[in-house]
């Protein structure tokens, strides 16, 4: 009985495998296969889930074979998508760690099949940190509706809500932040009636109000402080404004904003004139990983929103003395928006100290939605600037976050159509150059096409975070705790 | 005949419902189906089904899309409220079998056909208690008692998971069934069951709650059944109760056999006013018109509008914005505007407000202008503002455009391949994916090409308080735009300015005309007259 099983067993995978298409009289071109995402050349890290791809073609079969000297990764499958079994993918990745693998797509087209010209998968060796947190939401003007943060394990397909709109009464949420990527070091914000800055600090929630009487707002964008006891902060006075002409959407500016400490052992609020001055508008800040500068964008105030195009920030740093929450006196300026004709937006330093990436755009503080808005960096020893020429597209590249070892960047771009944007990961290596970036893989390719929402504000994480959406929910019905 | 009395009245009832649907509330059934885009799609169906209630949600849905074509939604909405009625008859009878009080049976779908004439009620709510209904006969179907309780205790979560919260329907009608219809009161399986039964109803909702990510309340209660999250629990008790006490009913009024006449017509009498009052309460005439109206604009029939109109003149600042649209697109505006009842710059281009109703409306009049973003973002954020977060068919139709007029093909592709997966929107999606990387075939539509020509081509800030300044500017850039003249005359006309109006008035020159329109010349006579007096 039991050899009779193992009979049809073997009988049943040979049918099934030569059903499978396999290529033949294989007519070789010279072009790329015509894949979404675009993979071809591309640096990747060997813990990413697996790259599944469509052909934007008419094949109805695809072979694509994977090879890095012995290891090969071959996937043969109907239909013009193709999704690489997690386990074989994860074999060949950690075989190739380090190494480049030649990457050869054949597609059956009208009963022909074509070989395209072979590229490469670099695997770097580099592990990406696991976890990347981001907002859903449509690319919307002013309404909202049906916001979700979620959690995505970027090694795999597996991803969870942090906070739903469903259990937060449909109030707006702002983005998901962490602290040294550390999964036991985040903040969002939830707005409304029963809203608050929610702090996972060691893994315990709290909901504060961060707001006193001297700041113009509660907090926007936000940064940890490296041991966690602080926030950095800006407060805005935010106005959204429309464009009429066809390549433009939304314009968001700032007609007041300021800059503050909050201490979150102390529930209290620090502050300086050099970060709260009132003819000046100060944004975006961030610690250095050493936690002795605060670096952030600033502007003159201007006559908004007629002179909105004079209105450019240019990058400074002050230093911050956490033992005793002090401020430096002097400011330093980092980048010069008068000089280089630029404003500068999302100052972020690497884990290592090295770099800093920031957002450059024509004008204003909402690159978002600039086309024109590009990712820059700096390196903080020489000062020298790297345009990052392979990483940008010719739509709005921005919202960029580091992982842990300071050799991945996720930042989100609008490069596929103008409007939805996606996270895309890049390689900077340890010469400081810039790998071709690539979008987060998704469990089935046609996703990206389907999908009618952006990913706002990605961050990346060494780990889990440790709640969910009900305990949010559960501590929405909390009273805030107040600072002074 | 007499054997057939049950069949001919639920036939007269269900024409009834027919009746109304198709000639007197078809507007409602466009209404419904513009705010949601059926597809399919397995994606779709995994979006839909993935919540608690989900399959009901994705078969009204699939239900709605019809409403595409009233008369065919009137059909649907009559045949599923017969089988409301035809279920509860069903379980009914079968609890006592020579009942003369069968029109009892009607009163939950009379109660449905007046909640249906709220456009915010979903079929959701229709399509779950089918469900419930037919799993509850089942369950009287079952002859062995211990297959009834695995049947009650096993498919009583997987209804919840189905249907929501009605399941508790379900368990309650199946206990009902269990002690009067089988009179299995005292058997093991009938108290397992029961305990079972109760325990479910009463704690895998909560229970659900730790896993699920929806509020409690709504687990309980159930999803999709209003188009509003939030929504007084009467608006399921007062189905789920009828719905659960007539079948007791049955078993508990006496059966009357000797005035089985009597019983029958004052029942008969009581069914037809419980209609009436239904549909009394129910029925709103003014927004059947405001929708008829924004029909009629959606699809470009102007003239009916005014005839619309010439019988009885709109006041409602949306059907006011859609007359004026109708009259700037005949090109009567200038001549008639002032036949009609006129509120104020209101009823000619109305506010932004948070709300999915009237930015359709207002979005339809800036695309017919030439303010191609300023529709694109109208239409959006209705979208957006959708209290159950459906897409919509019309939305992404006029996305689509907006997009291609705008030359932002990748995006009008994701629409228009999104819409290539819908029943009813199929054929615009294929024809207009055409046009897409084709300067030529565009420049050849009528239509999207002359809002090129008109749509801005330097850079604004759009500013709900200086409407004049956007419309002088559009205007300025392409003066054949007489829409845009007109628009601007009317806004100055209806905010008073008739400076501004004297002032603008020469630029008409390249329109035209062939004479000057009456409204501009009683406006001219009128402020000529003022300046005498002043001077």
């Amino acid at each position: 009985m039991k050899a009779r099983f193992y009979y049809i067993l073997v009988w049943m995978i040979a049918i099934f495998a030569a059903c499978t298409p396999q290529p033949k009289d294989v007519n070789k071109v010279s072009a790329l296969p015509p894949m979404y995402p675009d993979y071809p050349d591309i640096t990747i890290p060997y813990n990413i889930a697996p790259l599944n791809f469509l052909l934007r073609n008419d094949a109805d079969a695809i072979e694509v074979v994977a090879q890095c000297g012995e290891s090969v990764l071959q996937v043969n499958k109907r239909g013009h998508e193709i999704c690489f079994p997690i386990a074989a993918w994860k074999k060949f990745m950690n075989e190739a760690k380090g190494k480049t693998a030649d990457v050869k797509v054949s597609a059956r087209i009208n009963g022909r099949w074509v070989q395209y010209r072979t590229f490469e998968w670099q695997i770097a060796a580099d592990k990406i940190d696991p976890y990347l947190s981001y907002r859903l939401i449509e690319p919307d003007y002013e309404v909202w509706n049906h916001l979700q943060l979620i959690e995505r394990c970027v090694e795999n397909f597996e991803e969870h809500v942090i906070c739903d709109h469903n259990l937060v009464d449909n109030s707006c949420m702002n983005c998901h932040v962490y602290g040294n990527q550390d999964p036991k070091l985040s903040l969002f914000y939830v707005r409304g009636k029963n809203g608050g800055t929610i702090l996972n600090r060691n893994g315990k929630l709290r909901k504060l109000d961060i707001k006193n009487s001297q700041m113009i707002s509660a907090g926007v964008y936000v940064g940890f402080h490296p041991s966690g006891r602080y926030g950095v902060f800006s407060s805005n006075i935010i106005i959204p404004a429309f464009h009429a002409v066809d390549s433009k959407r939304l314009e968001v500016y700032d007609t007041k904003s300021d800059i503050f400490v909050a201490d979150f052992d102390r529930n209290t609020i620090y502050s300086c004139p050099q970060l709260s001055d009132s003819t000046v508008l100060e944004t975006f800040p961030t610690f250095s990983p050493d936690g002795k500068y605060i670096y952030f964008c600033t502007a003159r105030r201007a006559n908004l929103p007629k002179e909105i195009k004079k209105l450019k920030y240019s990058l400074c740093r002050i230093s911050f003395n956490a033992a005793n929450h002090s401020f430096g006196t002097k400011v330093d300026t980092i980048y010069n928006a008068r000089l280089k004709g630029h404003s500068v937006c999302h100052p972020k330093v690497s884990p290592d100290g090295k770099w800093l990436v920031y957002t450059v755009a024509d004008y204003g503080t909402f690159p978002i939605w600039h086309r024109e808005a590009d990712l820059q960096m700096m390196n903080l020893k020489t000062g020298a600037i790297d345009r990052l020429a392979t990483v940008n597209s010719n739509r709005s590249d921005t919202y960029h976050s580091w992982s842990s070892n300071s050799r991945w960047l996720v930042f989100a771009s609008k490069r596929d159509d103008g409007l939805y944007g996606k996270p895309y990961f890049c390689y900077i290596d340890r010469a400081g150059k810039a790998h071709k970036p690539f979008v987060l893989p998704q469990k089935y390719p046609a996703f990206y096409d389907d999908n009618l929402k952006s990913f706002n504000i990605p961050e990346l994480s060494k780990g889990k975070l440790p709640f969910n959406a009900v305990d949010i929910e559960r501590l929405m019905k909390k009273e805030n705790e107040k600072f002074k | 005949m007499k054997q057939y009395i049950n069949q001919i009245f639920s036939l007269i009832f269900g024409l009834a419902v027919f009746t109304f649907f198709a000639f007197f509330y078809q507007y409602h059934l466009y209404y419904q189906e513009q705010y949601q885009l059926f597809l399919f799609t397995g994606d779709y169906f995994t979006q839909m089904s993935y919540h608690i209630g989900g399959l009901a949600a994705y078969l009204g849905s699939f239900l709605t899309q019809f409403f595409y074509y009233p008369k065919l939604g009137a059909i649907i909405i009559a045949i599923l409220l017969v089988i409301i009625q035809e279920l509860i008859l069903f379980l009914s009878t079968m609890m006592k079998r020579q009942s003369y009080w069968t029109l009892l049976t009607f009163i939950p779908s009379i109660i449905y056909w007046n909640m249906l004439c709220d456009e915010n009620t979903m079929m959701t709510g229709v399509v779950g208690l089918i469900i419930t209904l037919l799993a509850a006969s089942f369950y009287m179907l079952i002859e062995n008692g211990w297959t009834r309780m695995v049947y009650l205790i096993i498919f009583a979560p997987l209804l919840f998971v189905m249907v929501g919260g009605v399941y508790v329907l379900f368990i309650f009608l199946s206990l009902v069934i269990e002690y009067f219809y089988f009179e299995n009161v005292t058997s093991t399986s009938a108290i397992i069951g029961t305990v079972g039964g109760v325990l479910i109803a009463v704690f895998l909702p909560y229970m659900c709650s730790f896993f699920v990510q929806a509020p409690l309340n709504r687990l309980y209660w159930g999803f999709d059944w209003y188009r509003f999250p939030v929504v007084g629990v009467g608006f399921y008790l007062y189905i789920w109760v009828s719905v659960a006490l007539i079948p007791i009913l049955f078993v508990v009024i006496p059966d009357m056999k000797k005035h089985a006449f009597f019983c029958t017509t004052a029942q008969f009498v009581g069914v037809v006013l419980l209609i009436v009052f239904a549909l009394y309460n129910g029925y709103n005439r003014q927004k059947e018109e405001i929708m008829n109206y924004d029909f009629l604009i959606r699809s470009k029939q102007w003239d009916k509008v005014i005839q619309k109109a010439q019988k009885k003149s709109p006041n409602t600042p949306m059907s006011v914005a859609d007359l004026n649209l109708a009259l700037a697109k005949t090109g009567q505006m200038s001549d008639h505007m002032f036949d009609f009842f006129q509120r104020d710059p209101q009823g000619l281009l109305p506010d932004f407000q948070r709300d999915f109703t009237l930015p359709l409306v207002t979005s339809e009049i800036y695309y017919q202008l030439g303010f191609v973003n300023t529709a694109q973002r109208y239409a959006f954020e209705a979208m957006e503002a959708t209290p159950d977060y459906q897409k919509s068919g019309r939305v992404l139709r006029r996305l689509a455009e907006t997009n291609l007029i705008n030359g932002e093909y990748k995006v009008a592709y994701k629409y228009l391949k999104i819409l290539q997966k819908s029943l009813f929107y199929r054929k615009f999606a294929n024809r207009t994916m055409g046009l897409l990387w084709n300067e030529k075939a565009i420049n050849a539509d009528p239509e999207y090409a002359w809002l090129r020509k008109c749509r801005p081509q330097k850079d604004f800030l759009f500013s709900e308080a200086e409407k004049d300044m956007m419309l002088g500017t559009l205007f300025v850039h392409n003066r054949k735009n007489r829409m845009a003249f007109e628009y601007l005359m009317a806004y100055y006309l209806l905010t008073g300015n008739l400076q501004q109006f004297a002032k603008c008035f020469p630029l008409g020159k390249s329109i035209g005309y062939d004479h000057v329109p009456y409204t501009y010349q009683q406006a001219l006579k009128y402020l000529g007259r003022q300046m005498k007096q002043s001077k």
